[in-house]
Order: C-alpha cells, then structure tokens, then sequence
C-alpha cells in the first residue's frame, strides 16, 4: 500500500550551530541556540512553535519532554527521536504528517549534543545491552569492530580495494574543503596521506572513521501556504521510508532497510536514483556510505569498485554529489546531529544557500539516515527525497 | 572453558544471540542455555588495533572475526590470528562473555 502523498507539505530554515571539537556546554546549549537560529530565521515568536521533534545522546536523562520546559515551549505535539543517524529523516517524516494532519502547524526539529573529554568513550560504554552484554567482552573497540567486520566482509566478497572505498573518504573530505563548519575541512586528504592513516580496526583507518565533535542541527516543517505567507524558501518532501532491524537474519549487515523499501520511496516520488542531483547518505563509515547507495539503486549490488571508480563524487565532479558539505567524514560527528546533517544541507543545497560549494542546478536529491548500533550494525533506516 | 552457551527456546527451539528475556522468533519466556557445538565457519575477519577499554591495551593487536555457528547464530568473537574468513572453525567461551576462534585443520 502506497502512503499518502505529503501534499502542501515542507521543510525550511536549516540550521546549524557551529561544530567544535570539544564542548563544556551542556546539550541544551547546542538545541536551544538551534532553536533560535530557526525563531530568528523565519520571523516567529516562540509561541508560534507548536510541534517540537528533538534528538540528543548526552541530553539524557532528559528528553524532549525536559526541553519543552527548558525553553519554555508549549507545544501540542511532542516526539523524542533516540534513533541517533536515522533521526533527521524521521523527524521530518513525523513533523511532516503532524501538519498535514493538523496535528500542529510548525515543528521545530533539532537535534544537538556536547562532546566533553572522555564523553565518547562514556557514550560508548552504555550504548546499549546487546553491545554491553555480547560486543564488549570482545576487545572493548565499540562500534569500529562491527563495522570493521561488515567492511572486510565486503571488500572480500564484492571484490573491493582499500582504494576503492577511500575514494568515499577522499572525496567528503575535498567537499568538505569549501565548508567553513567542516571540521576536517582545512586538512587535505590524498590517497597517500589516506594510505598511512593509522590502523583502527584493520581494514578501517583512523581516516575512515568520524570524529566526534559537539554541534547542533535542525530545520521547521510547516505547511507550503504558510512558508510562502512567512516569506520563506522551502524545500517538497516527495517520499520517505524507514526500516527497522531489516535482514536480521544476515549474519553480516551487508544490507540495510533501505533494500527492502526503495521501490517504495522512488514510486512515492514519482523519479529514480538517476534523477537525484546528489545523494547525502549517513556516513559513520564508508562502507556504509556504499551500502546505501547500492540499497537505494544508485549501484548495483555488489558493484562498488566499479562505481566508486567511475563515480567523481564531489560538488564539481559533474557526475552525482556525494555528501555536498563533506558528510560527517569531513565535518565531524555531533553526536545525534550526525543524522540530520544530511538533510539539513540538502535543504541549504536546493534553497542555494549552502555554507561550503554549491551543487550545480540542485533541485532534487536523496537522503537516506542509519542509526543505533545495537550489536553487529545499526538497526534503524531511513530515506527521503526532497525537491524545489 | 568451553563452548558457547547461548539461548534456546523451549518452545520454538530456535537458539539465539546476544541474550534476550523473550525468544526472538516467538517471544515465549521459556528459554534455556545449552551448549552449543562450538563448530562453525567463520565468515568476515578484521582487527582491532585500538580499544576504548584499558583491560585490553596491552595485548592489542587482537583478531576478531564473525562466526556462524553450526546452531544458525552468528556472533562476533576474538579469534586466533591465523582465523581467515571461510575457515572452519571451533568457538570456545571463557568468563565475562568473552569468545576465542580456533581454526580448525
């Protein structure tokens, strides 16, 4: 069964508060200055806010719930999104309905975290009672290892160079370059450099792997009439998925929710991959980068080196764009903000105000999320298509 | 020492891992441990060259490696260095959890 269309339905006024490596503000710090960056950018008062959609790791124990009393918001829809790199999309698919249903009539959705030293290794130690109970025991690497696990797997079987899958790395970090929020933007990468990246989890590099770093991201939804009454640009939603704990049976994630309902999500939007002026997927690693381009039919299965090969990847390249602002290899990972970033600069790409280079002709472009390593991958998907 | 001791139902006898309060497959509570064979194959190898926990700093690099088990459940495990993916392979458990592959010749 085909969801219903979001008619009249858009998101606007992406936000960013400026990443920074390391923070001893507190989370609230990061999603309440989003907050005001989205009041200021459109024009509102806060009473005007009447939906809020928030995601964070190190706001706990607090949630959304808490944050409405924080910034002293009385809104009559309310979501909490622990879903990390899937909740940019699902924020927007729930704000989405949300209006179109007259649920509320704007929904701030933002998401923010702090990073203070050892914090990451303090996320990691409580992330979950799976990894807690089964992952830890073997070697104590956190997420590396899985994801070491499901990148060696697919180099083996898909035939796939260490060169291969650098070209990702490679390439978010050259996009990177022209964005003053990227946080590894003023470091260029080459293949050499890349080659003598330290090892991590052998095949990964320290190069391979996101940065954590503090930051906050967000975007309103609102109904199309009320954008334009609002005298703001605004991007469509064309259709959506999410997925969760696909192919449990695959004793290597190879794959994810997004193969079981990419065909979904093109007939929503009425086009194709080939249609898509760039792809911004959640790039915790690379080869999770590849799996989404492969599940949502930008590349055969299995058919990585090929198309990494033939595939520029940058703004510039002239072929599709990959992670315009350079993703979270380039910028860094802010925690729960990591899964909006993608959608944020695909809204800042299609309404021509990117912080780093512009897509040529951006109208249309994909966006795909992936979150919440629970053992041996993540376990939440999602996708979306936007167009002006 | 000795193999994994993982989940199975009383009900569905399907085995499972990590360990759940229900089955996975028919979220019956009546789930016992038994031991498993230990042989399997090992099927994605990598390693780890850097830990987040000190216990393990000094006996780094280690071996890591995917294993289905003759049972049908995969787990990841420390494994032998010479523990390629394809090999035939025998788990042994030791205390906090912890899995060693040995490959088999």
């Amino acid at each position: 069964m085909r969801p219903l269309p979001y008619q009249g339905i858009v998101a606007t006024c992406p936000a960013t508060m400026a990443y920074t490596r390391q923070s001893e503000r507190g989370a609230a710090w990061w999603l309440g200055g989003v907050l005001r960056q989205l009041l200021a950018r459109a024009g509102i008062a806060k009473r005007d806010i009447d939906g809020l959609v928030a995601a964070s790791f190190t706001l706990a124990p607090d949630t959304s719930v808490a944050l409405a009393e924080h910034f002293g918001l009385e809104p009559r829809f309310l979501e909490w999104l622990p879903t990390g790199g899937a909740s940019g999309v699902m924020a927007l698919r729930r704000a989405a309905r949300a209006v179109q249903c007259g649920d509320a009539e704007i929904v701030a959705c933002i998401a923010g975290d702090t990073n203070r030293p050892g914090g990451f290794a303090d996320l990691v130690r409580n992330f979950s009672a799976f990894s807690s109970s089964a992952l830890r025991p073997q070697g104590g690497a956190g997420p590396n290892l899985p994801f070491a696990l499901i990148t060696g797997h697919k180099m083996a079987t898909d035939g796939l160079a260490e060169e291969d899958l650098a070209r990702i790395v490679l390439t978010s970090r050259a996009n990177a370059g022209g964005n003053p929020n990227a946080l590894l933007g003023r470091k260029p990468l080459d293949m050499a450099g890349y080659l003598a990246s330290p090892p991590v989890a052998p095949p990964l590099r320290r190069d391979d792997c996101v940065m954590p770093c503090a930051g906050g991201d967000g975007f309103l939804v609102m109904s199309a009439d009320r954008a334009a009454s609002l005298g703001l640009r605004s991007v469509q939603l064309l259709g959506s998925i999410e997925r969760h704990n696909a192919f449990a049976d695959d004793p290597v994630a190879v794959r994810g929710g997004w193969a079981m309902d990419a065909d979904s999500l093109w007939a929503q939007a009425g086009m194709g991959p080939g249609d898509m002026d760039a792809l911004q997927s959640y790039d915790d690693y690379p080869v999770i980068s590849l799996i989404q381009m492969e599940d949502l039919g930008f590349c055969p299965k299995g058919d990585g080196a090929r198309f990494l090969r033939e595939t520029p990847l940058t703004v510039t390249g002239g072929g599709l764009v990959h992670n315009s602002c350079g993703g979270q290899l380039g910028c860094g990972q802010a925690g729960a903000a990591g899964g909006f970033l993608g959608l944020v600069e695909a809204l800042r790409q299609l309404m021509g105000e990117p912080l780093g280079r512009q897509v040529p002709n951006a109208r249309r472009m994909a966006v795909s999320g992936y979150g919440m390593v629970n053992y041996d991958r993540c376990i939440a998907s999602a996708a979306a298509v936007l167009a002006v | 020492m000795t193999a994994p001791i993982l989940q199975r139902c009383q009900d569905c006898a399907q085995w499972q891992h990590p360990r759940r309060d229900v089955c996975r497959h028919c979220l019956s509570d009546q789930l016992t441990d038994v031991t498993t064979s230990g042989h399997g194959r090992a099927v994605a190898r990598a390693d780890i060259a850097v830990t987040l926990d000190p216990a393990w700093t000094h006996q780094l690099p280690l071996a890591a490696v995917v294993v289905v088990l003759e049972e049908g459940v995969a787990l990841i495990a420390l494994a032998d260095p010479d523990v390629a993916a394809g090999d035939a392979v025998l788990v042994s458990q030791y205390p906090q959890g912890r899995y060693r592959v040995r490959r088999l010749s």
